[in-house]
């Protein structure tokens, strides 16, 4: 399965990060103690004026690696650009309609997802996971988002959480989408957040707001993947925490995933508010 | 394609690339079971927590009441004690400061989740605990998360502590390289805990293929390494079907911050 590394704007100085190498991630061992290594190039795509719209292409040593950080391309908060691995010197097309499918590092049947290092900078410290936005996800026009709130924080040192939704759709998409927050015990409504596709969308919520929890987020009209950044007070010495939660599906086994997923989804989707 | 046939086509799958598959192609008697990754507790630093999440509240959309069940291990695999909770809430925070009271020279440690409801309420679908554990370094830190990575541990109400059943499956060796690129002013401690039946060794390798460590982990049990000064990429050797360490990245500079990260 190969995927997409989204690379997103964010608010307080924070920059965000990729750092994708040409290895490959697992292989088969046979004799050998280095990894294979695949020279290509990473095109970067945003969305400007309807369509895509290449904005940089970095070839990737091999060995070696490539860092696009958000500073340097000048994402304001929300804003996405989607890093695509692509063959050495393909001749890409400076404005298309659908994102071109990303390479694959597979030499094998080694299980693995394809990811890549996603690093967040702020306040001289850094907080990484190893990251990807799947191609079958992204290939999705239509969709549905329920998460959760197991990440958010609300311990004295926290100043804020940042709950971030990618959202990625290959064929570019005008779409607005709503993510909606709401406190599970009362059904009541806490925030409504326009989006549009491929954008992230941001939620900033305090210590107290996560206190008053369980809380919920759903948006009936996308797929996304979540992260929550937390990040220390200010006058404290700066700490923070980045990680994305589980989708649905992951409490599940095996063949009971989907339906599983689908029985949660449906709890929660039709959830009246006040 | 009718459903039988799709049926057919995947048994088929399952049975040629067996040797790709991280957990066992067939898992049998898993009725009435929860399966949970492997998760790790530090007992060097301030303070380690766990966010265990009740499957069945989240299922329905209302509080239902669940006893959470922590199983401990240690870093040989072998029992130490449970810890339990019971709550009806979505997700419950569960201080683990009770493990480091009793054992406060324990430095790490594997532990499971699972998960019992009232026998009229179990869910018919197969919970997977996947959880969260939190790390935190000071008082004064924030704390650092990270998702559940690995497992397919079996654990059924009623068995006794050492009755587990462990689907993951040694494979052929395989050589794992995350994607990180370590720096050489930050101090990384690597945890590889083995959810498979038999012992199994990793190597770690500097890229490219220069020896750093070699660890002999007991199932159930994790082992650790330190890396310090390194520039650039690490890879691993090993037989586990997910050699995929949970890494975590500490600088000098700023005592208070702790970033974790499973590779």
């Amino acid at each position: 399965m190969s995927c997409y590394y989204p690379l997103i704007g964010l608010p307080h100085g924070i920059t965000s990060s990729v750092c994708y190498s040409s290895h490959t991630l697992n292989q088969r061992a046979g004799s050998s103690s280095i990894p294979h290594q695949h020279a290509v190039d990473l095109a970067l795509y945003g969305v400007s004026a309807g369509r895509w719209q290449l904005r940089g292409c970095h070839p990737v040593g091999a060995p070696g690696d490539v860092v696009v950080t958000s500073a340097e391309l000048g994402l304001a908060p929300g804003e996405l650009v989607v890093c695509v691995p692509v063959a050495r010197d393909t001749a890409l097309e400076p404005s298309p309609t659908e994102l071109p499918l990303p390479l694959s590092k597979r030499i094998d049947r080694s299980p693995v997802a394809e990811r890549c290092s996603l690093s967040f900078a702020w306040r001289g410290i850094s907080s990484a996971y190893q990251g990807e936005y799947p191609v079958r996800m992204a290939e999705l026009s239509h969709g549905t988002l329920v998460s959760f709130d197991p990440l958010l924080q609300s311990d004295p040192a926290v100043g804020t959480n940042l709950v971030c939704v990618v959202n990625l759709c290959r064929r570019v998409d005008d779409a607005v989408h709503s993510l909606e927050c709401f406190n599970a015990a009362a059904r009541r409504l806490i925030r409504v957040v326009p989006y549009r596709s491929n954008s992230c969308c941001l939620i900033e919520l305090d210590a107290a707001t996560a206190a008053a929890g369980p809380l919920v987020f759903r948006s009936a009209g996308s797929v996304g993947i979540p992260i929550f950044l937390t990040l220390s007070r200010p006058d404290l010495p700066p700490s923070m925490s980045v990680e994305h939660t589980h989708p649905p599906t992951e409490l599940f086994w095996e063949h009971d995933r989907l339906p599983g997923s689908r029985l949660l989804k449906a709890s929660w989707l039709g959830a009246a508010l006040r | 394609m009718s459903s039988r046939l799709r049926t057919v086509k995947a048994t088929l799958g399952r049975i040629l690339y067996r040797g790709s598959l991280p957990y066992t192609a067939f898992p049998r008697g898993l009725g009435g079971a929860s399966i949970s990754d492997q998760f790790l507790y530090r007992g060097d630093i301030d303070a380690t927590r766990f966010v265990a999440e009740n499957t069945l509240a989240l299922l329905r959309g209302e509080p239902v009441e669940v006893r959470h069940r922590l199983r401990f291990f240690d870093v040989r695999g072998r029992h130490l004690r449970d810890l339990e909770v019971c709550t009806d809430r979505t997700f419950e925070t569960i201080d683990l400061s009770p493990l480091k009271e009793i054992s406060p020279q324990l430095e790490m440690a594997t532990f499971i989740h699972t998960s019992v409801y009232e026998a009229a309420s179990e869910p018919e679908l197969l919970r997977l605990h996947r959880g969260y554990c939190q790390y935190r370094k000071t008082p004064e830190s924030v704390w650092a998360s990270v998702h559940g990575n690995f497992g397919g541990i079996v654990a059924r109400p009623g068995e006794s502590p050492d009755q587990h059943q462990l689907l993951a499956r040694r494979r052929r060796a395989f050589l794992y390289t995350p994607q990180h690129r370590f720096e050489p002013n930050n101090r990384a401690t690597l945890y590889f805990m083995n959810a498979c039946r038999s012992a199994e060794t990793v190597e770690v390798l500097l890229t490219p293929a220069q020896p750093h460590a070699r660890l002999r982990i007991e199932p159930l049990g994790v082992g650790c390494c330190v890396l310090e000064g390194h520039s650039g990429y690490l890879s691993f050797r090993s037989h586990l079907p997910m050699c995929r360490p949970q890494v975590f990245i500490e600088d000098e500079r700023q005592p208070q911050h702790l970033d974790v990260f499973h590779t």
